[in-house]
């Protein structure tokens, strides 16, 4: 019974501990919250001239670029 | 009507809050990670050729956005050995008033994870991508991914004191301590 059983309870197991779902709740709770916190940092003038300028210089090269922007 | 290039662009600054938190997160210094998504930006712009129309362009630009940083990183690390060193102790002096202390602890804990770890754990605990969309992101196996994030998990977990409740209530003396104090609480 010994051998056999121990190495059928091997291969079910995951390799690793796998965390009680309470705990991984917890973790997952406060990374997002941290997470959260940066994304509503606002946005930086930086980022919103950056993308004006590439558009304007795709608006005098026509062609020479993104054709469209149809997606999903 | 809008021009293709008012969508994309209306897309682009849509992404940028998720961009930068993913990038500071990553690298822990928001100067670089504000480079890192200003790259990522121009990249994208100057590459929709390769994006696939239809697929996830949230999924692509944080595909852009790691491969820059991760090949920055390489760069670096032949350049100066210490740089973790360095930025990990960035992270453990993040003095922000209005942080809970919960919170602080929880930045200094991430701030001990390897990268491969941050990652993933970013992509699917913060950002909510599926393990297959992590796995195509980071260019690593979906497996790769699922052990990863259980790893970043497990060393978090250590790294807060969060113990489980099952090696309590396994612990004998613990349960008689319980025991105890119900005792003394009732009486």
């Amino acid at each position: 019974m010994g051998a056999s059983s121990a190495s059928k309870l091997g291969e079910s197991m995951p390799s690793q501990t796998q965390l009680p779902a309470e705990l991984q709740g917890q973790i997952g709770k406060r990374l997002r919250e941290a997470y959260n916190e940066l994304i509503c940092e606002p946005v930086p003038d930086r980022f919103i001239n950056l993308l004006q300028q590439l558009k304007e210089r795709e608006d005098k090269t026509p062609g020479d670029g993104p054709e469209k922007g149809q997606g999903g | 009507m809008t021009k293709p290039a008012d969508d994309l662009q209306t897309l682009l600054i849509a992404s940028v809050p998720n961009l930068r938190a993913f990038a500071n997160s990553l690298c822990g210094d928001p100067t670089r990670a504000d480079d890192l998504v200003q790259d990522t930006l121009v990249k994208a712009w100057t590459n929709l050729d390769s994006f696939e129309k239809g697929s996830n362009l949230k999924a692509w630009l944080f595909t852009i956005l790691r491969n820059t940083y991760f090949s920055e990183l390489r760069k670096r690390r032949r350049e100066v050995e210490d740089a973790d060193n360095a930025l990990a102790e960035r992270m453990s002096i993040l003095p922000n008033q209005h942080v809970h202390m919960d919170l602080i602890d929880f930045k200094k804990a991430f701030g001990i994870l390897s990268d491969d770890q941050k990652e993933v754990l970013l992509l699917v605990g913060a950002e909510g991508f599926s393990y297959e969309e992590a796995a195509e992101i980071t260019g690593a196996a979906v497996g790769t991914v699922k052990s990863r994030v259980n790893r970043a998990r497990v060393a978090l977990t250590k790294a807060l004191g969060l113990e489980s409740g099952e090696d309590f209530t396994s612990n004998p003396e613990f349960m008689g301590l319980v025991r105890l104090g119900q005792s003394v609480v009732r009486g």
